[in-house]
């Protein structure tokens, strides 16, 4: 036990109110211009099928449709896999959802 | 039964708000094959269970909002999510939140920071308790399902054989030869009826009813028993004959009731005594074999007494032609010297009256030889009918 053996203990956020922020990767953040870009010129099946993903927290199956972003739109690419790194899905949908608004 | 594979790879939920505890848990599972849905928070957790439910859950017990207690709490209220088995994590080693936990419906509790192997072992084992229990629940319905149909299979050959023998008495003076057919559709439409006004209790409506629907098939079936010169004879009966007559109901009743001593606890049997018994019996309590009158009439026996009323005025018998829709009606309903409504339970009258013209349908349907022609379809075609 990390008390008995390091004199040292958990400490959890809500233990004085504060609450925890989601620890994302140290990426930069693409420009938001060139996101929504990126992101309107975006296959509806893929976002479709990200957006699916994210929903369920499939981790796996965003990182593989990541994948095939990376060619055609990097900087989404990179914004993608920096939010589910993170685990951010709630964030991922609203990329998304940014992207694909008339 | 077909081996459960309890060691294919598994869709794990894991729930924590410190990441690196998941990106642990993600390389530890996805090195065993299983796939990870890491989520960072409980609210979140039920939304994707709900979406798409995982195998097992993996349950920090302290995160901000909503903590891993209530996250199982919840899943345990969703039929859908209620046996995912629930791992909780935790860093506490206090025995009342391990309490807490199982109390809360989680089938083990894993301390950290947790040791890989011990993670593994501990997934894997209550993966391998699901999969042979819901294995298990599957070759259990398999089975009850298998039951189910061999006992529907058995129920069924039996009754086409009693239908198949009631018919054959009733064949020595019956023109038509459908007469159990059309006392059968008559009954179901009366007993709907009467289920509707209310007078069949609720919970009498089931297995009651279709065993009582059943056993009316058997109310004339001691007529075997009647001499062909006074079943068959023109003209109205001798007191003696009629008196003869009369004791086809104790003939009926005594066979069957003979059988109910070898099936004590066989309702059809129970029931067909009491409708071959009594069916005679009038509400006023002119009838016979027992004179009883009112609410001691087997209900049963008081809608088969209308029923086959109604069918005896309808067609030609040895002793009178047939009569029509209006003038049957009429007999019934105002009486004719002979016939008398207050031979009739009132409610099962009322019924007769509001339905009268299914009455006039079914007589009409079934004036002319059924279709197929033997006894299985018969059955099946009154057993149509009787699904109230």
């Amino acid at each position: 036990m990390p008390e008995t053996l390091l004199g040292v203990r958990y400490r959890y956020a809500e233990e004085d109110g504060t609450a925890i922020p989601v620890a994302l990767p140290l990426l930069p953040v693409p420009p938001a211009e060139v996101l929504l870009g990126e992101a309107a010129a975006l296959p509806g099946d893929l976002v479709a099928g990200l957006r699916d993903a994210a929903l369920i927290a499939d981790l796996d199956r965003i990182l593989e449709l990541t994948g095939l972003l990376e060619a055609r739109a990097p900087a989404m690419a990179q914004e993608l896999r920096r939010l589910a790194e993170g685990f951010a899905y709630p964030g991922i949908l609203a990329l998304l959802e940014r992207g694909t608004a008339p | 039964m077909t081996a459960p594979r309890v060691n294919r790879a598994a869709d794990i939920l894991a729930v924590d708000d410190t990441p690196a505890n998941l990106l642990i848990l993600i390389a530890t599972l996805n090195a065993k094959g299983h796939r990870v849905r890491p989520v960072l928070d409980g609210r979140l957790a039920l939304e994707v269970a709900r979406r798409t439910p995982p195998e097992l859950i993996l349950l920090d017990i302290r995160m901000p909002g909503m903590d891993g207690f209530e996250v199982c709490a919840h899943l345990k209220e969703d039929p859908l999510l209620a046996e995912i088995p629930v791992i909780f994590i935790s860093s506490s080693p206090d025995a009342s939140d391990k309490v807490q936990a199982f109390a809360a419906g989680g089938v083990d509790y894993v301390t950290k920071p947790f040791h890989v192997d011990e993670v593994i072992a501990r997934v894997e084992a209550h993966l391998k308790i699901r999969r042979l229990q819901v294995a298990l629940d599957q070759y259990n319905r398999g089975l009850q399902e298998m039951v189910r149909t061999q006992v529907r299979e058995i129920s069924e050959s039996q009754i086409a054989t009693i239908f198949a023998l009631a018919k054959l008495s009733e064949s020595r003076d019956d023109e038509t030869g459908h007469h159990i057919v059309r006392v059968q559709r008559y009954f179901v439409a009366l007993a709907r009826r009467l289920c509707e006004d209310g007078v069949v209790p609720e919970a009498a409506r089931d297995g009651f009813l279709e065993n009582i629907f059943q056993a009316c098939a058997l109310h004339d079936i001691g007529k075997v028993g009647i001499p062909d010169s006074i079943l068959l004879k023109p003209g109205e009966l001798t007191p003696g004959e009629l008196e003869a007559m009369k004791r086809h109901t104790l003939i009926g009743a005594e066979t069957l009731a003979a059988v109910l001593e070898g099936y004590p606890g066989n309702a059809f049997v129970r029931m067909g005594v009491e409708v071959t018994r009594s069916h005679h019996e009038r509400w006023d309590g002119s009838g016979y074999p027992d004179g009883l009158s009112g609410e001691a009439i087997p209900l049963a026996a008081r809608i088969v007494m209308l029923a086959d009323q109604y069918d005896a005025l309808r067609n030609k018998r040895p002793y009178k032609g047939e009569f029509d829709a209006e003038r049957t009606y009429a007999i019934l309903t105002e009486g004719d010297g002979r016939s008398d409504p207050r031979h009739v339970d009132p409610r099962v009258l009322a019924a007769f009256k509001a339905i009268r013209t299914e009455f006039d349908a079914i007589h009409e349907e079934l004036r002319e030889p059924l279709p197929g022609g033997r006894p299985a379809s018969w059955t099946e075609q009154v057993l149509e009918q009787a699904q109230w």
